[in-house]
């Protein structure tokens, strides 16, 4: 068996599980530079806000409705997410940590399921005070389905998806866009077929979804008819690249600002690669005018370079990036998004060395640790590059004064 | 304009240059071909502004003059014509080729030649007069080194560098080096150019099959090879190359001498079984016996193989991307090869049997990937 822990309304529990006098009331957390909302509690849901709507059509509905915005706060959200699957992956064999608020776990030898969730869910909710809702099943695609009926139709927030009649009746309320992995092509796909019902799906010819679906339709189709077909993923494969990037609150000319922006996003990214165990190949940057303003001169700057040895060092992503962006800058340009990619990430136990570089790499690699050590203890960018400055005049918005109540 | 030739004699010709035309070109005359007839003789160039190539045939015309033919259609119909005399009939006035063949008839548009560009004129030269073959082998046991990092243009090429105590061929990716020595041609005057890897490979294809002296003519701007009725003409890459010597360790106590073929044959199974992006595997040297072994942790693949091998030294355990390696002890060609190492840090030295007889000295340099247990 495999049971799918889903956090309900993540980022919106996270901001009231540290603010306990919200309860109750209504919250919705907004994107990166407020654009919009992103998570929204059940109170705002029942308000009729939508995911993804932009804040600027709902801004009045907001003050009228006394609902508390946030601005997202990912380092909140991320601490929150580390201890609750760190409570899961103690109770199960196997887990796969799916997203920052769902793990799929390994139920196999777990007599009573349902009960086991129960506790769990009650330890989850007792430790960090995010409520989340556990789908059980034979398959992951079950599991993924047995969890959202979980959050909707019960109280215990539980629900096993077993017994064959209530599959059934399941896969015949649920339609096909509603199922995990299907996107919005693969459902044009197979509604033009007449399949609309999951429990259609669950039926259809093999034959036809191999061909229509490739192989990834076939598994999705027997996983419904309960034999599993994705696999639990305990590692999922490293990301192949890694990108930091933003649009800033105002456009920014200066090339010592875009820097100073630019070596930021750099840390962040070589700090991912640390975190990971993994070293990247290559750096890309990119820098970007407004595409929406049509009177000012537009300009994508983008370069890619190759590290003299594949690194996850800040010090040598940081002057890669200087490097790059010295080549790619514009002086007559106003740039509103930049970015840092890094790609080719391979395992950093396995570096391959230069002719013709001395880096140390075992000294640069033990300041980074103490580097990693010292921000994880007094906080993030306690200890920093002088490149990355003081104040991030280029940061993001923070929700208006006007909203918080 | 008429000139009458034979269409195969004419397609060899094509083909042997159209190497140098780029697939996409920013300047549309470079698709094509410059035809230039000067008394009975056509010579025929193809250019991608860095690297311009013609040869000569013997042809029957009426008179002198030039166009700019379109590479890809003429090849295309040519190839498919047996041999024959095909007579080219050059109407100025309506701008278009006429080709008559036995079987028929066709028209093409043609661009004036004199707007193709000229290869440039090679000014204050220097000569060396250097055998096809040597020239061939050299390519052949550098140009898999080079690099392709368009930010450090001077890798992507091959180091020539002549003086009197021999010829020297380099070329690096910075993970790997070759150095090719041939003592037997010598140079009274020391000079020292990077040549562009494009007209190297042209020339690796063509040279292996010619049998006669090339003339290298070159200056600090360009390089021009001419053998036969073929001329190459090609601008060198402009920067410093490198101070190699400096990075080949001198000091190399721990020597290594292995049959090469079961070397190159153990490195590529166990290779099979290596992380798919870093291809790393492991070299544990003791005694008189080698292990190479290699271990895919995404996939739990794992391979050991054990070897006999000649070796002085204390015991070793260095690790190397099995890429290089399997390029490199492909290109050495005798039948024992030695691996000269220091640390497990510092680069592996390959070397063939009995290196340096026959006036050829070859040295390659690979830099391990560094292991940590």
């Amino acid at each position: 068996m495999i049971a799918l822990a889903d956090c309900n309304n993540f980022f919106a529990s996270c901001e009231r599980s540290i603010r306990p006098e919200l309860e109750g009331k209504p919250i919705v957390v907004l994107s990166n530079n407020d654009g919009c909302i992103i998570a929204r509690s059940n109170e705002a849901k029942a308000l009729g806000y939508k995911m993804g709507e932009p804040v600027f059509k709902v801004r009045d509905k907001l003050v009228r409705n006394q609902v508390h915005v946030f601005s997202g706060n990912v380092a909140l959200y991320r601490d929150i997410s580390e201890k609750i699957m760190h409570i899961l992956a103690s109770e199960c064999n196997a887990m796969e940590i799916y997203s920052i608020d769902e793990a799929f776990m390994d139920f196999t030898d777990v007599a009573a399921p349902d009960e086991k969730a129960i506790l769990l869910r009650e330890q989850v909710l007792k430790e960090t005070k995010i409520p989340i809702s556990v789908g059980i099943a034979k398959t992951k695609v079950l599991a993924k389905l047995a969890s959202r009926i979980a959050k909707k139709h019960t109280q215990s927030g539980v629900f096993v998806l077993n017994d064959k009649e209530l599959i059934e009746r399941a896969l015949s309320y649920y339609s096909v866009e509603e199922l995990w992995g299907v996107g919005r092509k693969q459902t044009h796909l197979l509604n033009d077929k007449g399949i609309f019902q999951a429990s259609q799906l669950a039926k259809t010819d093999e034959a036809w979804l191999r061909r229509h679906m490739k192989i990834g339709g076939v598994r999705l189709a027997r996983e419904l008819n309960g034999i599993p077909s994705f696999a639990l993923e305990e590692n999922r494969p490293s990301k192949k690249s890694i990108m930091t990037s933003r649009s800033f609150r105002r456009e920014v000319a200066s090339f010592g600002v875009l820097n100073e922006v630019l070596s930021n996003f750099a840390s962040s990214c070589a700090f991912k690669l640390r975190k990971q165990e993994t070293i990247a190949k290559k750096i890309a940057v990119f820098i970007q005018t407004n595409r929406f303003k049509s009177d000012v001169k537009h300009h994508y700057g983008y370069l890619e370079v190759e590290f003299p040895v594949a690194t996850n060092d800040s010090i040598e992503i940081i002057k890669a990036v200087y490097e790059a962006l010295d080549r790619i800058y514009d002086r007559d340009c106003l740039y509103k998004r930049a970015g840092v990619i890094v790609s080719d990430i391979i395992p950093d136990k396995e570096i391959q060395l230069n002719l013709f570089s001395d880096q140390d790499i075992s000294k640069r690699a033990k300041l980074m640790k103490v580097y990693d050590d010292v921000n994880c203890k007094m906080g993030e960018g306690t200890l920093r590059l002088s490149i990355q400055g003081t104040e991030k005049q280029w940061g993001q918005k923070k929700a208006p004064i006007a909203f918080r109540n | 304009m008429k000139f009458i030739v034979s269409s195969s004699k004419l397609l060899k010709q094509l083909q042997t240059i159209s190497g140098v035309i780029n697939s996409s070109n920013t300047l549309p005359i470079l698709d094509n071909i410059l035809f230039e007839i000067a008394d009975n003789n056509l010579t025929i160039s193809a250019s991608d502004l860095e690297t311009t190539m013609s040869t000569t045939l013997n042809v029957e015309a009426d008179e002198n003059g030039s166009v700019a033919i379109p590479a890809k259609l003429l090849l295309d119909t040519l190839k498919t014509f047996p041999e024959q005399p095909l007579t080219f009939l050059i109407d100025t006035d309506k701008n278009c080729i006429e080709i008559s063949s036995d079987q028929g008839k066709y028209a093409l548009a043609f661009q004036n030649g004199d707007e193709f560009p000229k290869a440039p004129g090679i000014e204050a030269a220097s000569t060396a007069l250097i055998h096809s073959d040597i020239i061939a082998t050299g390519i052949n046991k550098t140009i898999f080194a080079t690099g392709n990092d368009d930010l450090r243009p001077v890798m992507s090429g091959v180091f020539c560098k002549f003086s009197d105590s021999g010829l020297t061929l380099v070329s690096t990716d910075a993970h790997k080096l070759v150095r090719y020595t041939r003592h037997d041609v010598t140079s009274d005057q020391s000079a020292e150019f990077i040549l562009p890897k494009k007209p190297l490979n042209i020339l690796k294809g063509i040279l292996a099959a010619a049998d006669e002296e090339v003339k290298i003519e070159y200056n600090e701007t360009n390089a021009k090879f001419s053998f036969g009725s073929i001329v190459l003409t090609c601008r060198l890459i402009d920067g410093k190359y490198p101070n190699y010597n400096a990075v080949i360790p001198q000091e190399n106590p721990n020597k290594l001498t292995i049959d090469r073929l079961s070397f190159l044959n153990s490195v590529k199974r166990v290779s099979i079984f290596s992380n798919k992006t870093t291809h790393q595997i492991r070299l544990k040297i003791a005694g008189n016996e080698m292990h190479i072994s290699a271990e895919d942790l995404d996939f739990s693949n794992k391979a050991d193989e054990r070897l006999s091998c000649q070796y002085e030294g204390s015991d070793i355990e260095i690790g190397f991307n099995s890429r290089f390696l399997m390029e490199m002890i492909s290109n050495l060609e005798t039948e024992q090869t030695h691996l000269e190492m220091s640390a497990p840090n510092r680069a592996g030295i390959l070397l063939p049997e009995g290196n340096s007889q026959d006036g050829e000295d070859i040295l390659m340099l690979v830099m391990p990937v560094m292991l940590n247990n």
